[in-house]
């Protein structure tokens, strides 16, 4: 049964329907918009002003951690056209990097003239292998969103940075969490499961393997870490700019020839190759995935209708993917297959 | 070069963006925040002048600040050059000193917006005046202001000549028309700073048998200046601006639950010649001194369309511009053109050709708000869209009409307008009750094909921005019951083949009914004017307007609702 108004399945205890047919998702925006107005809307002046503070203070104004998808690439776009910051770019790719998506972070780093770190390792490999082998139901890109945050705030502090850009839409996270805690919102009520499942898997699994005895057990021990050493605000344009989704992808399109990948889930988004997995497993474990929960938001935001979201969430990608990431993670098909 | 201009805590709060001395982005505050005449700091709007522009603060060159009247102006003024009222042609000399003196850096500017460059002040009246001629594209005219509301500093009188403005005389408390307005109208049970257009229009219906009287108690003099005595005033009060001496002269005063009597009706009146008497005046006076017919005016009395009609006929005035936002929120626009022009030295004058400054919706927030709102919306060819919305009107059906920017100023214009059959008997009564809620004196415009007005009123002038009336000629009342006023005039806006869709709509209704004028009211009930889609949605499905025509789209209250 999916909620009548976003994409969201039922899917207890996290993911439940009410009376009228809505997802919890749907009634607690329901109930948060009656008393939403003008006031708590994040205007762009808001994140000038942040911007303003640090502006050329420090070798770097600020550090974009870019992906080669359309948010980010025209986060880095609008930080160096239209903020005029002087930003480090930075992508990290755990070997499932999509080639596509790197050629358009080299377009983009080139065209704005940026400096860029592109730093590429085998080190979550034998984690991600890990989670299929033991049957967890940890969430391949929770673990990853974890190394690669804490690799960003050590970036950070590298370079002494005192800002960090994601790409992060609106459907995505938290805005006000992000930036007075810095962090996603793993802990909602969405996540709940999939949040329980992960901390269990590093915690009886990846603390055993001698090679991550210093991962982190949580996003909430990264930014505790992180906040010890250095002090960096987190934040995104996308939460202040009323600019939708079709024109800033116009204007990368059009600025910096950045283009669509081929293939990607879900459509019209550029993911790394283990994302196919990752989205495979969660809709096996859970029926859904962060996209769903991400579309849900963004339909409630008016960004997007349900029709179009069911649409792009539609899993039709080739399994010949699933097969290429699972050989090369040295695993096969009846890995991930029941009994 | 980018300057934002900033009205606020005053009335009206907006923001006004002038690039290279046009205006190319202006809003008010309170159809964001939905506050009716919100005078908070303008955050919202001006957070959409600069993303129209796609600039941020640090790209802006200049802010410029709109002062309120009186209490820092004329107490500087006075500083400066000695006790009102006087002459102070050398005020303009003056000017760069006095804002050399005064840069300022307010701390809310700054920790609002983080701009940290200087912060002009400019004067209230001088604002409105540069926002009447500098978007007026006259060579050379006079100009006058005069504030609508309850403000102690009334008027204005300056001249304006290529790209330099210069006061002459300020007429300031206590002969104020906009404190005699707001005076009247508490006397006659509306209240101050609102009920001042049901004033006006509950003038038509009466005599002004009290005129000979308001202009003995007042002080009326051939210059057109005047005072409100205390004796019969009470300016202290925001409720009951007027004494019991008033009410022993003209008779007791109404209560807001009364009936409107004739007695009102008169008092009205009274009030509405009264203002023109003194208003003519002053203009004639000015012709009479340099022989300039052109006249470019603001202020909120200029609002006024009765009084604007009398202007043209009664004194030698050839054209008048009225600047579309003529109240306080025009001044936003005034101090940042000021500035452009005498502080920048900018030369190129320009005419404003539109008030739709305001912020436009693209069709894809309007379709994903329709559908999650489980709203039946279907899109349209333009064609369609415009044939269907001509044929709902023509049916009697109150329409909704959405379309691009959203004007600047208290008018709709045919981008946030309800529209309606001017032919149908019932439909002033059916708007009134149904729809707007408004008293039953209450009259509204039109919108007129532009080449056709001159078949219709008698002294037809093109009026791109609503603000005149003119009587309709004889043979052609008859057709038109629904827009007429009491004394067989109506307020119209002129729209040529520049407004795009709504002309071409116009055209549309005149082919099916041979009548070529829409009633046109703004797209509000009793709130604030709507701006965005979900404004709009949100009226629509609590009000009785029947249709709505957003952008590309007709939203309808139910599945399979026909003509
Ligand atoms: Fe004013
Ligand atoms: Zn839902």
């Amino acid at each position: 049964m999916l909620c009548k108004r976003c994409v969201m399945p039922e899917s207890k205890p996290d993911i439940y329907l009410n009376e009228q047919g809505l997802c919890n998702i749907c009634s607690a925006f329901e109930s948060q918009n009656n008393n939403r107005k003008d006031d708590t809307v994040f205007h762009e002046t808001e994140l000038v002003k942040i911007l303003n503070k640090h502006r050329g203070k420090h070798k770097y104004d600020c550090l974009v951690m870019i992906s080669g998808g359309k948010d980010s690439t025209s986060s880095l776009y609008y930080i160096v056209k239209k903020y005029k910051l002087n930003p480090l770019a930075m992508t990290f790719d755990h070997g499932f990097e999509n080639e596509e998506a790197i050629y358009n972070i080299k377009n983009a780093v080139d065209s704005l003239k940026v400096d860029w770190i592109f730093f590429k390792t085998d080190f979550m490999k034998e984690m991600f292998a890990e989670i299929i082998r033991t049957k967890s139901k940890a969430v391949i890109c929770h673990l990853c969103s974890i190394w690669y945050m804490q690799f960003t705030y050590e970036t950070a502090r590298r370079y002494d940075i005192p800002i960090i850009i994601a790409g992060w839409t609106k459907g995505q996270s938290n805005i006000p969490d992000i930036i007075s805690k810095g962090k996603c919102d793993i802990d909602a009520p969405e996540y709940q499961s999939m949040a329980k499942a992960t901390k269990k898997f590093l915690k009886e699994h990846v603390r055993k393997m001698p090679k991550y005895k210093d991962f982190p057990m949580s996003m909430e021990e990264v930014i505790k870490r992180a906040a010890k050493k250095h002090k960096a605000t987190v934040l995104s344009p996308h939460w202040f700019l009323k600019t939708p989704v079709e024109e800033y992808t116009r204007l990368i399109q059009e600025e910096l020839g950045w283009r669509f990948p081929k293939e990607s889930y879900p459509e019209k988004s550029t993911n790394c190759l283990l994302n196919f997995l990752s989205v495979l497993l969660s809709l096996k474990h859970y029926g859904y995935t962060h996209y769903h929960v991400e579309m849900s938001k963004m339909i409630n935001l008016n960004m997007m209708t349900r029709d179009e979201a069911l649409d792009l969430l539609e899993k039709n990608w080739d399994d010949k993917m699933i097969d290429d990431v699972l050989t090369r993670l040295g695993l096969s098909r009846k890995d991930i297959e029941d009994g | 070069m980018y300057i934002l201009g900033i009205s606020c805590y005053y009335h009206d709060s907006a923001a006004t963006l002038v690039k290279d001395g046009k205006i190319i982005a202006a809003a008010q505050e309170e159809r964001f925040n939905r506050e009716k005449h919100s005078n908070v700091f303008p955050i919202s709007a001006i957070n959409y002048c600069l993303s129209k522009e796609g600039i941020i603060i640090n790209d802006i060159d200049q802010i410029v600040f709109y002062e309120r009247p009186f209490l820092k102006f004329h107490r500087v003024l006075k500083n400066l050059i000695g006790s009102f009222p006087r002459s102070f042609s050398a005020f303009m000399d003056l000017v760069p000193r006095y804002l050399g003196e005064r840069l300022v850096l307010p701390s809310k500017i700054k920790n609002t917006l983080d701009y940290d460059g200087k912060v002009l002040y400019i004067p209230h009246h001088i604002s409105h005046a540069a926002s009447a001629f500098f978007t007026s594209g006259f060579e050379k005219a006079n100009i006058l202001t005069v504030d609508g509301i309850g403000e102690y500093a009334s008027m204005m009188i300056g001249y304006g000549e290529k790209n330099r403005i210069k006061g002459d005389k300020i007429l300031p408390y206590p002969g104020s028309v906009g404190l005699l307005y707001s005076a009247i109208t508490t006397y006659l049970g509306f209240k101050a700073n609102g009920g001042e257009g049901k004033v006006m229009a509950l003038a038509d219906f009466g005599e002004p048998v009290y005129l000979d009287f308001l202009e003995k108690i007042m002080d009326l003099k051939e210059d057109g200046s005047f005072t409100c005595f205390e004796k019969y005033f009470d300016f202290s009060s925001g409720n009951r601006m007027f004494r019991n001496s008033l009410e022993k002269e003209i008779g007791p005063s109404r209560r807001p639950d009364q009936k409107i009597e004739r007695h009102h009706k008169d008092v009205a009146a009274s009030l509405q010649a009264f203002t023109e008497k003194s208003v003519i005046s002053i203009i004639n006076n000015m012709i009479k001194k340099n022989g300039v017919k052109k006249l470019a005016v603001a202020g909120g009395v200029f609002l006024n369309c009765v009084l604007n009609r009398k202007i043209l006929e009664d004194t030698e005035v050839e054209q008048i511009h009225i600047f579309p936002a003529a109240g306080d929120a025009g001044g936003s626009s005034g101090c940042a053109l000021f500035a452009y022009y005498h502080l920048f030295g900018g030369e190129e004058r320009y005419t404003i050709k539109t008030a739709a400054l305001g912020p436009k919706y693209l069709k894809n927030s309007i379709v994903n708000l329709a559908i999650n709102r489980n709203l039946i919306i279907k899109e349209l060819s333009e064609e369609e869209l415009i044939k269907d919305c001509a044929e709902s009107i023509s049916l009697g059906k109150i329409c909704g009409w959405f379309q691009g920017n959203m004007e600047f100023g208290p008018r709709a214009l045919g981008n946030r307008s309800i529209l309606a059959n001017p032919a149908a008997d019932d439909i002033k009564e059916k708007l009134n009750r149904d729809v707007k809620h408004r008293e039953w004196f209450r009259p509204y415009g039109v919108s007129v094909l532009d080449e056709k007005g001159s078949e219709i009123f008698e002294d037809y002038v093109t009026n791109s921005f609503m603000i005149m009336t003119d009587t309709v000629k004889k043979e052609k009342r008859k057709s038109i019951p629904g827009a007429l006023h009491v004394n067989h005039s109506v307020r119209y806006q002129s729209v040529s083949s520049d407004d795009g869709k709504y002309y071409r709509l116009i055209k549309k209704f005149y082919e099916i009914t041979n009548i070529p004028m829409v009633i046109n009211t703004s797209f509000n009930v009793q709130e604030q004017i709507v701006c965005s889609p979900e404004d709009a949605f949100d009226t629509f499905m609590n009000s009785n307007i029947e249709r709505l025509y957003i952008e590309d789209f007709v939203v309808l209250k139910q599945e399979g609702d026909t003509k």
